[in-house]
């Protein structure tokens, strides 16, 4: 055990003595930075366009209007009063304030009822339409709410139920003092402090959510692939507990949910967005290029070199040597993910600040929202994005054993990592077959497979483990044959 | 004397040649052994079988009566030395590339690590990178690696390479020292006979891969001046003094206008040839015995068995 150990500390020292470690090291460093930085800007980009002047919103609204009556189609009249009643009342276009809203609100009940069927519902929509202009010109938002609630006990359409759920939200706005307004799906930037915005953004998915549900309930049961149902029925579970518990800043393993915001995780750019954002396969990838040309050269630069002969001269048994080589780049892979996971994790707290540190990962087992550690949620990110790493290095490390030349099994490493799932989604996507499953990259963004976006249909976790595990098997054991069974020329 | 290294009828095949064929010999503890034989002999494939790195065909192999093959791990605590050339990292110091060999090897401490680099008198360079030494300073700091945990067997393959005469005079002395004063079994291998004649105690013969004899290099030397010694003559005209040598029915080598070379059973003929010349009016200048080097000896022993090679 001594003498492994002391062997893993020799190829330690021997890849961190080499300049090219230490460059690739310092590229690697220099990649979380700009990641971090790049995000950084693109909140700060996002804040000088929303603060644009009120002049040019006057001009978009005017050019809105001119392209509305030049192209005419149906309903056009109806929308040039809505957006001159919008010019005229300096409603502001970017804000996605409640007024906006209620305007549109009012302008489509006004279209609806010109196309009533009966004089008292044509009054209806009218007298309804007239009293939300009538909220606005008081900026009165309570009282638009109040009128909705009104609206939708009296609307003769809707379920029991949907007239429910549609209170539910509607009750919190007044209880809880949340203006309606728009949501930005996956990019508002006001989310991080404004404490009303994150309740609207979660409100108005859960609305659309439970929308969705209904709407998609028959479709769902005929057609079982469709995702749409299980994602609202999420969206509605996690958000309802949110609202709850007052639970603002938040991770959650479902990704491309829209009822979540665009990357899954809670709106807006955030601490927690970058930092599990950094766990990105195409950022991991850069520590895979560097593990590879360990891995790659392990083995066959003591060949090249002839140090070979001095490693075999020592009272150590080969597969000692190989085992510690192979240990080190497993090790290596494992210390750099985490020295990875802090760097960004420190950097992502330098310019996005400690706000929202403590924000829970929410997950949906049985029908109960579970909470647990978002630290703990990205580090797994890491570790999944890790495995592909470690297959890729590992396949380097078998071809330098066999073929017993660096620049060949550092080539084709690199080569695949980089190239391995798009051309195994092209193969996927040309031929059709059934046995591309089985190719070690249709298995490899263990990520997507567990939130079910996967190339293959029933492609799991545990298959997707079992061919990376007979993949690996087969190369570790190319590299045995290659290092024990040659002979040292 | 104790055995260190044993090997028994090796044989290896490659490509369908019987590269080593049969090979068998064995070095004691506080010798210095010579592995001769001309490029291609055979020498350092053989060595790389005692060591396990490359497989054989056949035979056995013991380092301090411990199968190479079956303890490796035991065997190769008692053996350090160059297999080729003196390969080192050359990105680490010779320092680091010292702490690498010190981490495969029980026992070795720091101060052994300055003891052997003062031994080999690489104080002053053992902080730089390998990669800035000259080839000598490499074959040094390889002897150092080789020595470094004290090894019962030390084997050095082609040693001299890259030294200047006075690096191989002090190397020479180096090894004489571990092997009479510290009883190492020293195995150097070479085809530099000139350099191994003043090194070794004994000497195989390898040529083709096959042993053509095992001897003590005074032994060998013996045979030498026993067997047939040669004697140069100068004279004031070879013509004539040939013609008298022909009527003795003696034959001369290496002829030129004034000297030629004489194989004779004793010094008494070689007075009576200058005798005959001198009674046939031929002048002598000068009677000149030669000595015949271990390299004659080699060039005589490995001319039967090497004509393939050379």
């Amino acid at each position: 055990m001594r003498k492994l150990t002391n062997l893993i500390i020799n190829e330690y020292v021997k890849v961190f003595a080499k300049i090219s470690t230490v460059i690739m090291l310092i590229a690697i460093a220099a990649l979380a930075g700009i990641y971090t930085f790049a995000n950084y800007q693109s909140v700060q980009q996002e804040k000088r366009w929303q603060t644009s002047d009120t002049s040019s919103q006057l001009e978009t609204y005017d050019q809105i209007i001119a392209r509305e009556r030049s192209v005419q189609s149906p309903g056009w009249e109806i929308r040039v009063e809505r957006y001159t009643y919008e010019r005229d009342h300096r409603i502001d276009l970017y804000d996605g304030n409640w007024k906006d809203l209620a305007v549109a609100n009012a302008f489509d009940h006004k279209s609806n009822a010109l196309a009533a069927e009966t004089e008292s519902e044509k009054a209806r929509l009218e007298q309804a339409a007239n009293d939300m202009i009538a909220t606005v010109e008081k900026d009165d938002w309570k009282n638009y709410v109040n009128l909705l609630i009104r609206l939708v006990n009296q609307n003769p359409i809707l379920s029991a139920e949907e007239k429910e759920a549609q209170l539910w939200t509607l009750n919190y706005r007044l209880t809880h003092d949340v203006k309606p307004g728009n949501a930005y799906f996956g990019y508002n930037i006001y989310s991080n402090d404004d404490q009303a915005d994150w309740r609207n953004n979660a409100l108005v998915m859960l609305e659309s959510a439970k929308q969705t549900m209904n709407e998609q309930y028959a479709k769902a049961v005929a057609d079982r692939e469709t995702n749409a149902l299980a994602e609202a029925e999420y969206a509605v579970a996690i958000n309802t507990y949110r609202l709850e518990n007052e639970v603002n800043l938040f991770t959650t393993t479902h990704t491309g949910n829209q009822y979540l915001g665009q990357s899954g995780k809670t709106p807006g750019v955030n601490f927690w967005t970058v930092f599990s954002g950094s766990a990105n396969k195409y950022i991991i990838m850069f520590i895979g290029v560097l593990l590879i040309i360990v891995a790659g050269s392990a083995i066959s630069s003591e060949f090249s070199s002839g140090t070979v002969k001095f490693l075999l001269i020592n009272p150590v048994k080969r597969w000692k040597i190989l085992a510690a080589k192979y240990i080190s780049v497993l090790t290596m892979a494992v210390i750099m993910l985490a020295v990875f996971y802090l760097l960004n994790a420190l950097l992502t707290i330098a310019f996005f600040g400690v706000t929202g540190l403590t924000a829970p990962h929410l997950s949906v087992a049985g029908g109960n929202v579970v909470t647990g550690s978002s630290f703990l949620y990205v580090a797994w990110q890491y570790l999944l994005a890790g495995v592909v790493v470690v297959t890729t290095a590992t396949f380097s490390f078998s071809l330098s054993s066999l073929v017993r030349n660096s620049a060949l099994a550092i080539g084709l490493g690199v080569f695949l990592t980089l190239s391995g799932e798009l051309v195994t989604v092209l193969l996927a996507e040309s031929l059709k077959a059934d046995w591309i499953r089985y190719i070690l990259f249709a298995n490899t963004d263990l990520g997507g497979i567990m939130n079910h976006s996967t190339l293959f249909v029933g492609q799991t976790l545990p298959f997707a483990l079992c061919v990376i595990g007979v993949y690996m098997a087969v190369f570790l054991l190319t590299a045995w044959d290659g290092f024990m069974r040659r002979d040292v020329r | 004397m104790d055995i260190v290294l044993k090997i028994n009828s090796l044989t290896k095949f490659m490509g369908g040649r019987k590269i080593i064929d049969n090979i068998s010999f064995e070095t004691y503890a506080g010798e210095v052994f010579g592995f001769l034989g001309p490029n291609g002999a055979g020498k350092t494939t053989t060595i790389k079988m005692a060591l396990g790195m490359l497989d054989s065909d056949g035979g056995e192999m013991e380092i301090c009566g411990l199968n190479v093959r079956k303890k490796f791990e035991k065997a190769m605590v008692n053996v350090g030395g160059i297999v080729e050339n003196p390969e080192t990292y050359g990105y680490l110091t010779g320092l680091q590339n010292l702490r690498q060999y010190k981490r495969m090897r029980a026992g070795v401490t720091e101060e052994r690590i300055q003891e052997v680099v003062r031994f080999v008198g690489l104080e002053n360079r053992i902080k730089d990178k390998v990669k800035k030494y000259s080839l000598g300073m490499r074959q040094r700091l390889g002897v150092a690696q080789a020595i470094l945990h004290k090894p019962k067997l030390l084997i050095l393959d082609e040693p001299t390479n890259g030294l200047d005469p006075a690096g191989i005079r002090e190397l020479r002395d180096m090894l004489k020292k571990l092997a009479h004063e510290d009883g190492v079994a020293v195995l150097v291998s070479s085809h530099l006979l000139s350099e191994m004649e003043l090194m070794c105690d004994r000497v195989g013969i390898i040529a083709n891969g096959r042993i053509l004899g095992v001897k003590s290099t005074k032994d060998l030397m013996n045979e030498a001046a026993g067997n047939q010694k040669i004697v140069r003559f100068t004279v004031g005209e070879t013509g004539k003094a040939l013609a008298v040598l022909a009527e003795m029915s003696l034959s001369a080598a290496n002829v030129t206008s004034q000297t030629f070379d004489l194989p004779v059973e004793s010094d008494t003929q070689a007075s009576e040839v200058n005798i005959r010349l001198i009674q046939a009016g031929v002048p002598v200048m000068g009677i000149t015995p030669l000595e015949r080097s271990l390299e004659d000896i080699f060039l005589e022993i490995t001319g039967e068995g090497g004509n393939q090679i050379a």
